[in-house]
């Protein structure tokens, strides 16, 4: 008998016929199933659809459409992590192993085994949720988020749109947060690549352009301070850039919990629900081959805005229970969700209100419109609702409420448009076992690097290219298109320094406006690590480094880390590659390696897959496996917070931590066009100790200035410090504290091993400083600020290696974004 | 003595207001949010209120230029403001509450009908930032009692740059001593981009109306009300006037005298 | 050929008309005055130089506005006057439905959002109108207008647009010879 041939709904609506079954799926054959998925967008696997086809033959009828988009979007990889939450036969050179669940056994369980008790939610609301300042009042929740794929079509809206999702999702967290910071990371290709490019790619330097532009029309109008971030190009990203948003919120701490129950009502706010971005959740988890156009829009700052408004007004009146966005797969998730939580849900479409009236009810119930909210609300606090949100021009309307059911029933007026078991829908996705592949390369196990120590000029040729490098150079020209200062609370600021243009290595938000006096001058700090270029030798390793960026930033301003809360975001190609997998099992490892040595848990994440595009020659091409860790943590008193500029002459300047001829994946290795050697090994425990000494020695102001010492290694920090504080350094090569025996200056001066920070200490409290900070591993003496405006490098002979005026390397670091960017 | 009630004027996309009721609040003030919807249905009442402020942000998403539907509504619902400007109350407008004020007339005259008008930064781009402004010395302005010639305050906007609609007006601004601060270099003087951050006409930074109880202005005094928002707080090279907070205080202490 | 007037002017005579058909919209256009520095012509011209088009000297913008309702020429008027036009530093002009004529050198290119894409202007548009006493628009939207001088092929034009200032999952756009 042949199968019948299932078609999905035409693209011409009908509302009349709301309640139109998938008929004939119950007979479809395991083909049939998937050519329908393939045509309706769905990205279910056979397994999958099989699955769906086996429980509504137990429910005895057809699926409607509703149900089948249901169950595609409640069942994507961008909903569920289906990676990350399935097993996989992982072969680790050879020695194969079974991990049931990567995300139970690297990034949770980290959490889990350390226990912290200021973690008071993590990875089950839309945001992590951790305490904050000293009165236990008050609690912070943080979250980072991924936009990819909208944004390799349409970076404007892309990034503006994922910005407004991230801020939606702290809005959302526990009872609702204030946004009190907003951050954005980039990954695109060169900007001067004029390469050729497949149809409807956008070159690099213009999708960069439009997605700092969405940023900031977004960002700008919500008022929220956009003050942290990184930029990061290299060829991998060029068809397939990264952009990443995240965003942290103070809530009082009787908002950390929610719970809807039985009859509440299930009410929408916010944006009205219009034809926008249907199949979002499925296409993020589809290579992109062009043919998806739906998932893109624009978004609409003063709607979100507004909402933000009337929320928070809401949540301090304890109007409502429960509180959830809408992101991708819209309604279809968020009640879903809600659904869930509270046992069960029914739900009339016809009440939505919509942006226009030609929405088939499969439709309202998928689409991804931004700016909107689900909220469950007891019926004796709808008036009072309906006048905050009035007051705030947001619109609400119910469209239900929570049941005991077991179901989530979703009606369009008299009609039946979906009526689904939650059971199922939680439990009833098969998880299919996936191979994991990882093959040391050989470049992880080069002993030395291809390039030898050359004269001492070219040490000087090298700082120059690498304060010029896209990765290195000064970002001001980005930065100071978003308000960083909005909400009166930035008091350590991106850009630093005597002009104001120094690289920061994080931020300090003192959110004095959103928990008034009784915090004092309690705030937080957060900062990014990311480095694919370690990636691409081993992700093992970048996870760490990673790990080890964020926290170094954070303590270069003064943050207490034993209070580190960590976010995990992973963009890969697609994860049916067993090597691309295996590269991802190994940064999963990585990071619980990370989190357990540094004692910092994470409390929420995200993964993105499927970062693949076809080339102009139509070859698959997958970015870079990339991992970006974002770390927040308490700044007990942000009187005492520091920045990286150097502050007078005379000082001296300590060096933390070891230094090893660390070059694999480096910069220098790069811009020399070499192979390195000796890819950056974190060793949590020598770290943390280092880390926890220079915190002490910064408590009790031993510390002028500190800056970490990453890309480009102590050249470039020892630069950045000097231009930006308007003093000369001078360094002695011959004091570093080595592991092993370095006799090349560029190993020294260029070499990337982790952990390092360079502090300037005032003259007269020398001796006072090195008692506090006595425990930090490697401690040394490595040279003097100048009053002269040169940096002065002493090679291990006694001899100059160089001496370079500072205003020609700022210039060199200056030079390059601005010029490309206007 | 009762703190002054102070009407903190809101609409949606406005963004600055929760930090500028906090700046009144240090300096004694009480202010009082309300939304140009309570105007409108005269829920609340202008002259009921000792001193209006009018907060920086992107009001209705400065979709029709910065401020301009705010300032229909200003004109259109607002009509007893032109009544407590001529009463010597104090009216502030910052950022987009300025770019309102002067489309709705009020500013730097309160003749009703605009005479300025912003466009577009130079650069093109949004700019955040912090200048150095010279305040005008023989300005009328009670906000600027006390304060020093030179101050720095941040600004950060993408239409900021303030246009007049004849070459005369400015020697009608410099006659009624209007021009109340001015974007200047590091040492005081007059200079192009980036001290002018965008490329305001005789590098306007602020407006007052003659009487000196109306001002505007692009820069943000409610971001700088203690010394750790300067942005070089930690090499302690600068003076020790929070600006903002100085501006704030003036008004609240006007408004008790 | 008798090509139609491409526009009614600020000063034009006010025909006292019935509001249209709500079918065809009204379009009004808004130019910086001759006068004043265009930085997004600026930009514009710099991108299309970086996508390889040298012959371009140089690129005016201007705004656009597409709005339909119960609207008479006189309200249109108003309401370019009063709200979509700064009278400092901007003027107008309410386009005929007409293509504008044509003239060597100079191409108008017309960028809009796609009409499945939601204008996040439209209700602020709409608000102004009813602030201003003005009936309410049914729909309303906000366009770009660049005026590009130099010798372009065309295709070459809109391809650089596509890929530098009009991404066409979002936009659509007319490039036209103009005045």
């Amino acid at each position: 008998m042949k199968s019948p041939v299932l078609t999905p709904p035409a693209a011409a609506p009908r509302t009349d016929a709301p309640q139109r079954m998938a008929e004939g799926f119950l007979k479809l054959s395991a083909k049939g199933l998937s050519d329908l998925s393939r045509k309706s967008l769905w990205s279910l696997s056979e397994t999958e659809l099989l699955a769906a086809q086996a429980y509504f033959k137990k429910e005895g009828r057809d699926p409607t459409w509703a149900e089948m988009e249901t169950v595609a979007q409640y069942w994507s990889e961008h909903c569920r992590h289906k990676t990350f939450n399935s097993p996989i036969a992982y072969s680790d050179n050879g020695r194969t192993r079974r991990i049931k669940s990567l995300f139970a056994e690297t990034v949770a369980k980290a959490t889990k085994e350390l226990k912290k008790p200021w973690c008071l939610s993590t990875f089950k609301d839309n945001a992590g949720i951790v305490s904050f300042g000293k009165s236990g009042k008050w609690a912070l929740a943080l979250k980072a988020e991924t936009h990819n794929h909208p944004c390799a079509l349409e970076p404007y809206g892309g990034a503006a749109t994922g910005l407004g999702g991230v801020v939606r999702d702290v809005l959302a967290a526990g009872l609702g947060a204030k946004p009190v910071l907003a951050t954005d990371v980039f990954c695109f290709g060169r900007p001067d690549d004029r390469g050729p490019l497949p149809e409807g790619a956008l070159p690099p330097l213009s999708g960069l352009l439009s997605a700092v532009a969405g940023v900031g029309d977004y960002g700008n109008r919500l008022g929220i301070p956009l003050a942290g971030g990184g930029l990061w190009f290299e060829d991998g990203y060029r068809l397939t850039p990264l952009v990443f948003a995240g965003c942290a919120g103070i809530l009082p701490r009787w908002a950390v919990g929610k719970k809807a129950l039985p009859g509440d009502l299930i009410v929408a706010a916010g944006g009205r629900t219009g034809k926008d971005g249907i199949h979002g959740a499925t296409f993020s988890s589809a290579e992109l081959d062009g043919s998806a156009h739906a998932a893109v829009q624009i978004g609409h700052a003063i709607n979100e805005k507004k909402l933000l408004d009337a929320l928070l007004r809401a949540r301090d009146e304890k109007l409502y229970r429960f509180v959830t966005d809408c992101g991708a797969g819209g309604f279809s998730c968020a009640v879903t969700e809600l659904a869930q939580a509270a046992g069960g849900a029914r739900v009339d479409l016809e009440k939505a209100p919509l942006k226009a009236g030609d929405l088939e009810p499969w439709e309202i119930w998928l689409s991804e419109s931004q700016e909107r909210v689900v909220l469950a609300v007891p019926p004796s606090s709808l008036r009072a609702l309906e006048k905050v949100f009035a007051a705030a021009s947001c619109e609400i309307a119910v469209l239900g409420e929570i049941t005991r059911g077991g179901r989530i029933t979703v009606e369009y007026g008299a009609a039946r448009v979906a009526d689904l078991s939650l059971d199922f829908l939680e439990n009833g996705l098969p998880r299919a076992e996936r191979k994991a592949v990882w093959k040391t390369p050989k470049a992880a196990k080069a002993a030395k690097p291809s390039f030898k120590s050359g004269a001492g000029t070219r040490c000087a040729d090298i700082l120059a290219q690498a304060l010029a490098h896209p990765n290195v150079c000064s970002r001001e020209s980005v930065v100071r298109r978003y308000d960083y200062e909005v909400q009166a609370g930035t008091v350590i600021k991106p850009l630093q320094g005597v002009k104001h243009d120094g690289p920061g290595d994080a931020c300090v938000i003192w959110p004095r406006a959103a928990v008034g006096e009784s915090e004092g001058f309690s705030g937080f700090a957060l900062a990014h690590g990311l480095n694919p270029s370690y990636g691409k030798i081993d992700p093992y390793w970048m996870a760490m480094a990673c790990v080890d960026e964020a926290l170094r930033n954070l303590v270069c301003v003064g943050a207490d880390i034993s209070q580190t809360a960590l976010l995990d975001n992973f963009c890969w190609g697609s994860p049916d590659n067993p090597e691309v997998l295996g590269s991802l099992v190994r940064a999963a490892l990585g990071c619980y390696d990370a989190a357990k040595g540094f004692e910092a848990p994470f409390v929420s994440g995200k993964d993105s897959l499927f970062n693949e595009a076809k080339d102009a020659s139509g070859k698959n091409v997958a970015a870079p496996g990339t991992l970006l860790i974002t770390a927040a943590a308490p700044v007990r008193d942000v009187r005492k917070s520091v920045t990286m500029d150097v502050k007078a002459p005379g000082n001296p300047l300590y060096l933390a931590g070891w230094t090893s001829a660390d070059l694999a994946g480096s910069l220098c290795a790069e811009i020399l066009g070499a192979q390195g050697a000796g890819l950056p090994r974190v060793e949590p425990k020598t770290a943390l100790k280092g880390f926890r000494a220079v915190l002490a020695a910064m408590d009790k102001g031993l510390v002028l200035s500190a800056h970490d010492l990453s890309e480009g290694g102590l050249a470039v920090a020892a630069a950045e410090m000097a231009f930006s504080g308007e003093f000369g350094l001078r360094l002695d090569l011959d004091a570093i504290a080595c592991k092993g025996v370095i006799y090349s200056p560029e190993f020294l001066l260029f070499s990337e091993s982790p952990s390092r920070i360079l502090l300037e200490v005032p003259a007269d409290r020398e001796a006072e400083f090195v008692r506090a900070a006595k425990s930090a591993p490697a401690l040394r003496c490595v040279g003097r600020t100048i009053a002269n405006p040169v940096l002065k490098v002493k090679g291990l002979d006694g001899l100059s290696v160089m001496e370079e005026p500072i205003a020609a390397l700022k210039s060199h670091w200056q030079k390059t974004l601005s010029e490309a960017l206007s | 003595m009762k703190a002054p009630r102070i009407l903190i004027l809101r609409a949606p996309g406005v963004n600055c207001d929760v930090e500028t009721a906090a700046a009144l609040k240090f300096v004694g003030g009480a202010p009082e949010p309300a939304t140009m919807a309570d105007v409108r249905a005269g829920r609340v009442r202008i002259l009921d209120y000792a001193m209006a402020v009018f907060p920086g942000g992107f009001s209705y998403g400065d979709d029709l230029g910065a401020g301009k539907i705010l300032a229909v509504q200003i004109r259109g619902y607002l009509k007893d403001l032109r009544h407590f400007v001529r009463q010597k109350r104090p009216v502030l407008g910052v950022c987009n509450g300025f770019q309102a004020l002067v489309k709705a007339g009020l500013l730097p005259f309160g003749s009703g009908e605009p005479t300025a008008g912003f466009a577009a930064n130079d650069s093109g781009r949004f700019e955040a930032r912090w200048v150095h402004l010279r305040l005008n010395t023989q300005s009328p302005s009670l906000f600027f009692r006390g304060l020093p010639e030179m101050i720095e305050l941040p600004v950060a906007h993408g239409e900021g740059k303030l246009v007049l609609k004849t070459p005369r007006q400015l020697e009608d601004l410099k006659k009624n001593h209007s021009i109340a601060m001015q974007y200047v270099s590091d040492d005081g003087k007059l200079a192009g981009y980036p001290a002018n951050p965008n490329g305001s006409v005789f590098n306007i930074a602020a407006l007052s109306n003659p009487e000196g109880n109306c001002l505007g202005l692009m820069p943000h005094p409610e971001r700088f009300t203690d010394i750790h928002h300067h942005p070089n707080w930690t090499r302690q090279t600068f003076f020790k006037h929070c600006a903002g907070l100085e501006i704030f205080r003036n008004a609240v202490d006007y408004c008790r005298s | 050929m008798s090509a139609a007037p491409a526009a009614l002017s600020n000063g034009a005579a006010r025909p006292a008309v019935s509001p249209r058909a709500a079918a065809v919209p009204y379009r009004v256009e808004v130019n910086l005055k001759r006068d004043m520095p265009d930085p997004e012509g600026a930009r514009a011209l710099s991108l299309l130089r970086a996508a390889g088009l040298s012959a371009v000297k140089e690129v005016r913008s201007a705004k656009i506005y597409s709005v339909r309702g119960p609207l008479t020429l006189s309200h249109v008027h108003q309401a370019a006057k009063e709200l979509l036009c700064d009278a400092v530093t901007e003027e107008y002009k309410i386009l005929s439905p007409q293509a504008p004529p044509s003239v060597a050198r100079r191409t108008r290119v017309e960028v809009w959002f796609r009409p499945e894409v939601s204008d996040p202007a439209e209700d602020s548009i709409m608000l102004a109108f009813e602030c201003a006493g003005l009936p309410k628009p049914v729909s309303a939207r906000q366009g770009a207008v660049y005026y590009v001088e130099g010798r372009v092929a065309q295709a070459a034009l809109e391809k650089a647009f596509a890929r530098w200032l009009a991404n066409p999952l979002i936009c659509r756009l007319s490039a036209a010879p103009s005045a």
